[in-house]
């Protein structure tokens, strides 16, 4: 059993049998961090008691205090520490008998005292906050008897997780912003400053959230009699539900009031074909949500199904986008493809001009922006296409790509066979050349 | 009997160098650090010291609570503050005896802006020839090539050049450690200190945290089913006006694209660039079945940069056509040498999770190892079906993808992992 589980233990068994005969010793400040000193209670001592001998084994502390008879029973107070992280079990002992027992435990640099997920929610709150425990020790919430705040607002609905150091609570409604969530018990109160992130109807806050781009989201007649698919899913794998703040599949949006965002449930999946967003989309999402999720992007050809399952295409994380030039190897301007390059760029205006450079060419293009809100101007990029012409049989040329202005930009060639369809990517990896 | 105790208590490091792990393994003067060490037995309270470049990890010893069977749970343990730059040696103590039980070795890289930074910015002694350095500033810092001059550590480059407002010159002999570097150009300099990194014979172990992995996944010429001929292509590009490096030397020339059709790597092959230059390299890799050549131009693979692994986390393929008429496989590497087993469950639409084991095979060279191991999806009759699948490798930097491959038609789509998980 570890040290956890067993400090679980002890703490569950004397909850359980409040009637044993040892004592609980309590422990102040509620959550101890290293390098703090700790206020130590020990209940039913006596006030005519000489002074306790502390002693310190890794993570034990046994404390010998002698009560003497007859006694004028009081609590004692001892101040100890400071404490390296870690568990500590508190033992007391009158002689070599044991009768009052502990156990706390000290944080280490940068541990906090309980995590809450989701980190992004809706302002209007009805979304299930799970908050786990660093550890029973704390005490913070014994029988979910605590009141537990978000943004100053207390939560009203609370009940156990799956897990023994879960609590899960109802977000109440709160302002859109970045806010603390609390844990207050009895006269305590421990607080996890910036635990969630809401949003509402305005401009997102992009210091929070995360524009992750669906390049193709479309269903589309192409050349040759091909019919173009785009199959798309997002998956939240996780145990608590992800709170998107736009929503990009196809579906009616069922808000009234605030932005279209999409409940992923713990443990679902969003999958998709088609769509209305051929010049790509993106996926808003809180950038500590965004780890959690993952996702798939494939396109195909559907006149011609039996003959493959497509070609997977890249959902792009900020961190793949670039504000320099872009660089895309071994580009086949060759007469059997069609070559089309897209060009996507979060942070350009409409109208706004980049160029391209390709076997000695320099090629400038314009890229163009469509939206009409808050949140679909925040999810469309600037985007641009040109289809590069075909040179001699065999070319290949490195296509470096410079972005608008500073944007965050992204792009990818398709090389499409033009008999049988087949369709290849290049995306770029790598930078270089005309910085 | 505490001796006994002891041994168990670090019996897996002493034994596995590997389990004493630096996060973030490329630390700089703005990562925290962390160690991580892995013991069958919990251990006392933890300390950190730090003395010049010798970090001390001491453990309280306790010498119970030991997990039967015995094995290793991770203790992290932050080093407090920032680090400088330098190298660093971690010792592992614990009470009574001071008996050293894992090591590791380090280098912090300076992340601060400075008057120029060196390209590359890690070399090797055992690199064959002299390596050509360049001085990459703002602005430019010689106006003529006659009149600049450069020196390491006092020592003066040869063969001093321009090009644009990069300075290109021939490093003179070099010691083992930091160099400081000079800019000279009439009477003005400039200096930068610990410009330059020289890996040393003893040093080696500390590669990891200077030069970063970028993975192949394939690198082939090989026959396939129904008479197909893969090849792989693959295009290296230095678009940069710098010599770029890998661990073994020069790799390219200023402005250089290599491309290297097929290779005998079937279980991948690991670069190892010097971490300041990764960035600037180009990567492009395809597969190709070469009997179809009409067909298309074939299918793009991702080179795997750090970033892109998964460490301590599944890491999840969606939707994965698992029809019969296709061949569905599997493949999952490391950036280290383990011979752990991968944890596949593979969850269709409909039916039961499935999940099995993989264990994984480390593949060597002079530059490291990595490590492999793949595994066929079964295919199912239905029309339509799909499932996810979820990779858990704890504790290594883990990637992987799947390979769909139609059985008429050869097509090949791909499939890899957006985002991280656990079982859907």
């Amino acid at each position: 059993m570890s040290r956890r589980l067993a400090l679980a233990a002890v703490l569950i068994l004397a909850a359980a049998f409040p009637a044993a005969a040892l004592d609980l010793v309590t422990f102040s400040p509620q959550v101890i961090r290293t390098g703090e000193k700790i206020e130590v209670r020990i209940p039913n001592a006596c006030s005519n008691s000489p002074a306790p001998v502390v002693t310190r084994s890794g993570f034990e502390v046994t404390i010998r205090l002698t009560r003497p008879q007859p006694c004028t029973p009081e609590t004692r107070v001892l101040e100890l520490g400071p404490f390296r992280p870690g568990e500590y079990s508190v033992g007391v002992f009158d002689g070599n008998a044991p009768w009052a027992f502990g156990a706390f435990r000290v944080l280490g640099e940068g541990e906090q005292p309980f995590e809450v997920r989701p980190f992004g929610l809706a302002a209007t709150g009805g979304v299930e906050l799970h908050i786990r425990l660093q550890d029973l020790a704390f005490s913070l919430c014994p029988q979910l008897k605590c009141a537990i705040r978000i943004g100053g607002v207390e939560a009203m609905t609370k009940r156990q997780g799956s897990h023994p150091n879960e609590i899960v609570v109802m977000a109440p409604p709160t302002a859109p912003g970045l806010h603390d969530v609390s844990i207050a018990n009895g006269g305590s109160t421990v607080t996890l400053p910036g635990a969630v992130f809401t949003f509402g109807p305005g401009a997102p806050d992009f210091t929070h959230v995360e524009r992750i781009l669906f390049p193709l989201n479309f269903d589309a007649p192409g050349a040759h009699g091909s019919l173009w698919r785009t199959e798309s899913a997002i998956a939240n794998p996780q145990p608590w539900p992800i709170v998107t703040v736009n929503a990009i599949a196809p579906f009616v949006c069922p808000a009234v009031v605030g932005p279209c965002t999409e409940l992923l449930q713990p443990h679902s999946k969003l999958a998709w074909n088609g769509g209305t967003y051929p010049h790509g989309v993106a996926l808003l999402v809180t950038r500590r949500d965004a780890e959690d999720l993952a996702f798939s992007l494939r396109v195909r050809d559907v006149s011609r199904v039996a003959e493959g399952f497509g070609t997977e295409v890249p959902v792009v994380r900020e961190r793949d986008m670039d504000v320099g030039t872009m660089t895309l190897l071994d580009v086949p301007l060759d007469p059997r493809y069609r070559v089309k390059l897209r060009i996507y760029a979060f942070g350009a205006a409409h109208g706004d001009t980049g160029f391209v450079r390709y076997g000695g060419r320099h090629v400038n293009y314009t890229v163009t922006r469509h939206c009409d809100s808050y949140e679909s101007c925040a999810a469309t990029p600037a985007y641009a296409e040109l289809d590069l012409p075909a040179g001699e049989p065999g070319t290949r040329e490195i296509v470096s790509v410079v972005p608008p202005g500073n944007s965050l930009a992204w792009s990818f060639a398709s090389v499409t066979n033009n008999d049988t369809q087949q369709v290849t990517l290049v995306t770029p990896d790598g930078t270089g050349g005309f910085r | 009997m505490r001796k006994v105790l002891l041994l168990l208590l670090f019996s897996l490091p002493a034994v596995a160098q590997d389990r004493l792990l630096v996060l973030p393994v490329a630390p700089t003067t703005r990562t925290p650090v962390d160690l991580r060490i892995y013991l069958a037995c919990a251990p006392g309270p933890a300390s950190v010291t730090v003395a010049g470049s010798v970090i001390k990890l001491h453990f309280e010893h306790t010498g119970h609570l030991c997990a039967d069977p015995p094995i290793p749970y991770p203790y992290t343990v932050r080093v407090p503050g920032l680090l400088p730059a330098g190298e660093y040696r971690v010792e592992v103590t614990a009470d009574p005896e001071d008996a050293i039980a894992a090591t590791a070795a380090f280098v912090v890289r300076d992340a601060e802006e400075r008057a120029f930074r060196v390209e590359p910015a890690v070399v090797r002694l055992d690199w064959p020839t002299p390596p050509v350095l360049a001085i990459d500033a703002l602005q430019s810092l010689c106006v003529t090539a006659a009149n600049c001059r450069v020196f390491v550590d006092g020592l003066p480059g040869t063969g001093v050049a321009l090009h644009g407002r990069v300075i290109l010159f021939t490093a003179p002999p070099l010691d083992a450690g930091f160099a400081d570097v000079r800019v000279e150009h009439g009477s003005t300099f400039v200096t930068v200190q610990k410009a330059l990194y020289v890996v040393g014979g003893d040093a080696q172990d500390a590669g990891m945290s200077l030069f970063e992995p970028v993975l192949f996944p394939l690198l082939l010429d090989a026959p396939g089913a129904n008479g197909s001929l893969w090849r792989t292509e693959a295009v290296v590009a230095n678009l940069e006006s710098w010599l770029v490096y890998s661990w073994e030397g020069r790799l390219l020339n200023p402005g250089e694209v290599a491309r290297l059709a097929g290779g005998d790597y079937p279980r991948g092959l690991v670069l190892r660039i010097p971490r300041d230059q990764a960035p600037h390299v180009a990567f492009g890799l395809r597969a190709r079945d070469v009997s179809r050549v009409e067909d298309g131009y074939g299918t793009e693979i991702p080179v795997v940069r750090e970033r892109d692994t998964f460490f301590d986390t599944p890491f999840t393929l969606l939707d994965v056509p698992v029809e019969s008429g296709y061949r569905v496989k599997l493949r999952v590497y490391a950036l280290t040498a383990t011979t752990q087993s991968a944890a596949i469950s593979v969850a269709p639409r409909s039916g039961p999770i499935v999940t099995t084991y993989v264990r994984l095979a480390p593949v060597c060279d002079d530059s490291g190892c990595h490590s492999y191991a793949e595994f066929d999806l079964p295919s199912t009759a239905a029309e339509g079906a799909r499932a996810d699948v979820t990779v858990t490798l704890p504790d290594v930097a883990t990637w992987g993808f799947i390979t769909v491959t139609n059985n008429e038609t050869q097509q090949v789509t791909v499939v890899t992992p957006g985002g991280k998980g656990g079982r859907p």
